[in-house]
């Protein structure tokens, strides 16, 4: 097709002069010859001057984003950095005001003082730096205000404080005068009682003096006075549980009915005071008394200065509420302040994110542009211009490898592939010449080869002449013998019938011998008695080579007479006689022929009569058993030690056949041959002693009988022919004789 | 400073160990010349006189050491602060004496209240608790690492008391007279179990309030049971108070007091009331003895407090600086806390001049030595083998 469409261009081109001229310029214009690498540099500098624009465009972009981002940085962060600064100091500042209260000593309290101190200036500080950035907006005016709050707030605290600190100097040092003051009393109060109980129940109270009358109103007074100094515990007691308690509420309101209660049972203790008031020790306890009530209810006491201590705690926790919602203004206000900074922070944000977006987008485009120049430059140059050249070329490379060395190489352009191209052209144009002289070459062999098979076929029917001739022969010496055979029957019948007569006149002679004897001498007569013995023995040689004679001459008339009848035959007998015949027949030829036959027949064939034709298969066991002697005869000769020549004939009736196998231990088939045998015409012998008709005659009588012929053999070892019949003869025509009869 | 080399290589070895920790040569109250001790006791008030007598007997002990160039050359000082028997006082002391004071180890502590509200403190602190002057079974426990007791305790003193009643005089009717709180009611049980192992229990039960000598309703409990005994758990003005009354009214049981009582306090206490007879188990050989220890401490109490009457106190006291001493000599030059702890709680024996003590682990209770002594019709003190019928 292609060829045609170039020859209808070639014709078109001769016809249209102008076009002709247009190919002649082009030709003209490619004579300046232009290398790959060349047209490859200069694609790759085409790709590199698009990628170099493309980073050029991406860096302004970047610039920019860049100035964006300084311009945030310079500005709006410095802003919200300082607010939140002072942000920060405003949580430390309400952080440390709670801790100045709950300050146990006075070194604590200053050092949370100095802290509080520190904090207040820094916090002084970042407001002054965030003036200074912002000016005085209304926003930092009204933080400073809130922190003016702030700074006197915590001033406050730390007044109450100061004074909430030296109360409880106070009280600690009243509360160890009040353990002392109690633990006294309660030991005189103890020996007291100790002292008044003895005394009632013993009048004793002293070693020195003489003990007391107990009477009726001794008794009646020191019960009394008894029952008066356990009041006087009682009542110290539930003091010292009063006191107590009041120094743990925690508020100033509880105090007051405490301190009532108290001062009823300081009155009721200074009742029973008065009433006893006559020992030392008495005298000593209402001191003590008196020294406790004026530390507890007197002015200054326990209970004044515990009521300013929790009053102070309750300004104390109004400061430190004050001082939270001082804070949370505070910290609105800030962050108020930080969130119009933080808009500010993200307007510029915002245009960063623009200049950002459109960079991106131009990169984008960029990254487009030098991938599709990359593309079109792939497939103008590379993949048109170089790929389908060298395509079209390999293309061209490969028709010529699978034989088209017809159609003509184009070149194309001026570069290596055309240089190639005309290469090309020059190869096919050789190959083409050596393609020819191939041609003459190969026809003269194949004509030298048909010349040998020729002459073998001539010497293959050579041959077959030559065996043709000897079968004529064969069938001329058949009739020759079938008739000389019947003419030496005659004379046969002649030689049997008289020395059987003579014999009988033999016998007859000697029994008329002895009544002539008398006239004979006792020698004579012994004579000629030996004599016809001998006559008679003689003639009974004479009778039985007669009857060999015409048992052969029988034989080669039957063979002659090619009889095509089905007999019921006994196999074992026919087996017998020709391999017999066949045996004789080896000797005849040679008298120093030896063979040893082992026969084995099955019994059960002596009554089973087969249908078949009886000299068709005496036939095959004759030519088999030749065979046979042939082969035993070889390997004899060949000179094998303790060799025994020996022929095993064996028949055997198993199921529906009959089996004859024959064996010998002669020389065996070479494997070569073993598939040949059974061919017309092949044979091992030398042309005068085999036709090499024999197998190939004995294979089609078997199949004609329905059977067939196994050979096993060891070339040196043994051969076995295994003739294998049915029972039933599977000729047309033939009766079938029943199983078992 | 010196190098202090046993901290150095036992270092090393702790190191070489892999449990390496950090070496201090020194813990607090330990400089280059001198070690402070701190002790806390009622040095005024109805029991300073035990107090004072304890501290005096320490300071004896100290200044014989001092005088022979410290231990280690570091001289031997003691802060003492005065508790008046008040738990509360003791535990402020205790914390100032730690915390302010930075006392190398405490020692001394006189009264079984105290001992018992200041030993966790100075437990807290890991700081040694030396000789406090107590036989409660509670700082006898195994949980206190830090205590070195060298008292027999109060249960071995009850015992020998009632074993001696009972075998020695073949008495059975025998009271007890206690004081409240925790340290009388081990007192009392300490007595009643003695006497049930001998099938008997306690015929009467008096008690006294603490830090009075208000004994007197005690005193009329005891004359309802008629004892043929009593036994005194408490400090020497009330069981001196209790003996007297008793005797005013014609009460006349044997008499006999734990070491509690005190010696030379008591003694002055009896004298006081024109009473005597009286049998005293003490802790400490008598001090009057030829013991070497008791020999040692005489010369010691001549030299450094001529002013002072020998007794059982303020023996117990010199002897309690010479363990102290003894703890330090074994530390060595780098002494901290743990070797001195060590050095004393280990299996060796030590022998103060006679006075065996026998620590080991497990066991901070030094001695289990319980010494009979009899206070006499001439008022003094005799060491006794057995209890006898006075004459």
């Amino acid at each position: 097709m292609l060829s045609k469409l170039r020859a209808l261009g070639q014709r078109l081109a001769h016809r249209l002069p102008g076009s002709r001229r247009g190919a002649k310029a082009a030709r003209r214009l490619r004579t300046v010859k232009r290398s790959i690498a060349v047209q490859l540099y200069f694609g790759l500098g085409v790709a590199v001057a698009v990628t170099v624009a493309a980073s050029a465009v991406g860096w302004m972009t970047f610039n920019q984003v860049g100035d964006e981002q300084n311009r945030v940085n310079d500005r709006n962060v410095p802003d919200l950095a300082a607010s939140f600064a002072v942000a920060q100091r405003i949580g430390a500042l309400v952080d440390k005001a709670p801790r100045l209260t709950v300050t146990q000593s006075a070194e604590e309290f200053e050092s949370v003082r100095e802290e509080i101190d520190r904090e207040r200036q820094a916090f002084e500080e970042r407001l002054g730096e965030l003036a200074q950035r912002r000016g005085q907006s209304e926003g930092v005016r009204r933080v400073r205000v809130w922190g003016r709050a702030m700074t006197s707030n915590i001033s406050a605290i730390e007044e109450s404080e100061m004074e909430l600190l030296r109360v409880a100097e106070i009280l600690e040092a009243q509360r160890a005068r009040l353990r002392d003051v109690n633990a006294e009393l309660n030991q005189a109060l103890t020996t007291l009682i100790d002292d008044q109980f003895f005394f009632a129940m013993t009048g004793y109270r002293d070693m020195q003096s003489q003990p007391a009358d107990r009477n009726g109103t001794f008794l009646d007074a020191e019960l009394d006075r008894f029952r008066r100094l356990a009041a006087l515990k009682a009542g110290a007691d539930l003091g010292s549980q009063i006191l107590a308690n009041a120094f743990g509420v925690e508020d100033a309101d509880l105090l007051v009915p405490l301190r009532e209660g108290y001062e009823a049972a300081s009155v009721q203790i200074g009742r029973e005071l008065d009433v006893i008031q006559e020992s030392e020790m008495a005298l000593e306890v209402a001191e003590l008394f008196e020294t406790l009530f004026e530390v507890t209810v007197g002015d200054g006491g326990v209970f004044d200065v515990r009521t300013t201590e929790l009053e102070i705690n309750r300004l104390q926790a109004d400061l430190l509420a004050e001082n939270r919602d001082i804070a949370t203004n505070l910290i609105s206000e800030v962050e108020s302040l930080v969130s119009v900074l933080s808009s500010g922070t993200l307007a510029a944000t915002r245009s960063t994110s623009e200049a950002v977006r459109t960079g991106r987008t131009l990169l984008l485009a960029m990254i487009v542009v030098s991938v599709a120049s990359a593309i079109l430059i792939g497939w103008l140059f590379i993949g048109r211009h170089l790929v389908s050249r060298l395509e079209r070329l390999s293309q061209r490379m490969r028709e010529m490898a699978a034989g088209d060395l017809e159609s003509k190489v184009e070149r194309e352009g001026t570069d290596e592939i055309a240089d190639m191209a005309e290469a090309l052209e020059v190869f096919r144009k050789h190959s083409l010449e050596v393609q020819r002289l191939n041609l003459v070459e190969q026809l003269a062999e194949d004509l030298s080869d048909k010349n040998a098979e020729l002459e073998s076929a001539m010497a293959d029917l050579q041959k077959a002449q030559d065996q043709i001739v000897m079968r004529e022969k064969l069938a001329a010496l058949g009739e020759l013998t079938a008739g000389v055979a019947h003419e030496i029957k005659n004379p046969l019948n002649f030689v049997k019938n008289f020395s059987e007569v003579s014999v009988e006149l033999l016998e007859e002679l000697q029994e008329i011998l002895p009544k002539t004897g008398e006239r004979l001498g006792e020698d004579d007569g012994a004579d000629i008695r030996d004599i016809c013995d001998d006559v008679t023995g003689n003639l009974e040689r004479i009778r039985h080579h007669g009857n060999r004679a015409d048992g052969i001459v029988r034989d080669m008339l039957m063979m002659g007479r090619g009889s095509s009848e089905k007999l019921p035959t006994n196999v074992n007998s026919l087996v017998r006689e020709h391999a017999n015949l066949a045996y004789h027949s080896a000797r005849a030829t040679d008298p120093n022929f030896q063979l040893h036959i082992e026969q084995e027949y099955d019994g059960r064939l002596e009554t089973l009569e087969l249908e078949i034709v009886p000299q068709e298969v005496g036939r095959v066991v004759l030519n088999m058993v030749g065979n046979a002697c042939h082969a035993t005869d070889e390997k004899r000769r060949s000179g094998a030690e303790n060799y025994v020549p020996t022929l095993w004939l064996t028949t055997s009736l198993a199921g529906e056949r009959v089996k004859i196998r024959i064996r010998d231990n002669g020389k065996g088939i070479p494997d070569s041959v073993v598939g040949k045998i059974f061919n017309p015409f092949f044979t091992t012998k030398p042309a005068d002693k085999g036709t090499g008709l024999g197998l190939a005659l004995s294979n089609d009588i078997v199949r004609e009988h329905g059977g067939q012929i196994k050979v096993a053999t060891e070339v040196g070892e043994f051969t076995e022919m295994t003739v294998d019949l049915p029972v039933v003869g599977s000729l047309p025509g033939a009766p079938p004789s029943p199983p078992g009869a | 400073m010196r190098p202090c080399w046993r901290a150095v290589s036992v270092a090393a070895l702790a190191l070489a160990m892999g449990l390496a920790e950090p070496a201090r040569c020194q813990d607090d109250g330990v400089s280059v010349d001198s070690v402070l001790f701190g002790q806390s006791a009622a040095l005024s008030g109805p029991n300073g006189r035990m107090g004072r007598d304890f501290r005096a007997g320490l300071l004896a002990a100290f200044a014989e050491a001092n005088s022979r160039g410290g231990v280690h050359g570091r001289k031997l000082e003691l802060m003492s602060l005065d508790d008046g028997y008040d738990p509360e006082r003791a535990i402020a002391n205790t914390r100032q004496l730690i915390d302010v004071e930075r006392v190398f180890a405490l020692i001394g502590f006189v009264g079984n209240l105290t001992a018992r509200a200041t030993a966790p403190i100075a437990a807290a602190g890991e700081v040694p608790f030396i000789a406090p002057r107590t036989g409660a079974a509670f700082l006898r426990e195994q949980r206190w690492s830090n205590v070195v007791n060298m008292r027999a305790s109060s249960q071995a003193e009850t015992d020998e008391i009632v074993r001696r009643l009972v075998s020695d005089l073949g008495l059975r009717r025998i009271a007890v007279l206690h004081r409240d709180g925790s340290l009388g009611q081990e007192g009392l049980t300490g007595v009643e179990g003695a006497l049930a192992k001998r099938g008997l229990s306690p015929v009467a039960r008096a008690v006294y309030a603490r830090n009075t000598a208000a004994v007197k309703t005690a005193v009329l409990e005891l004359r309802r049971a008629s004892p043929e005994a009593v036994v005194l758990i408490g400090t020497y003005r009330p069981v001196a108070a209790a003996i007297a009354w008793s005797r005013h009214l014609g009460l006349n049981p044997v008499f006999a007091a734990t070491s509690l009582a005190g010696g030379n306090a008591m003694l002055d206490e009896l004298n006081r009331f024109g009473t005597h007879s009286l049998y005293v188990t003490e802790i400490v050989p008598s001090p009057g003895s030829d013991a070497r220890a008791a020999r040692s401490y005489r010369r010691a109490m001549a030299a450094h407090a001529p002013e002072l009457v020998p007794g059982f106190v303020s023996f117990e006291g010199y002897l309690a600086g010479r363990l102290a001493i003894v703890g330090l000599d074994r530390s060595g030059q780098a002494v901290d806390r743990v070797f001195f702890l060590e050095s004393l709680l280990d299996d060796d024996p030590i022998d103060l001049g006679g006075f065996r003590l026998r620590f080991g682990s497990g066991d901070n209770q030094g001695s289990e030595q319980v010494y009979l002594a009899r206070i006499g019709e001439d008022g003094k003190f005799r060491p006794a083998s057995r209890m006898e019928r006075g004459p």
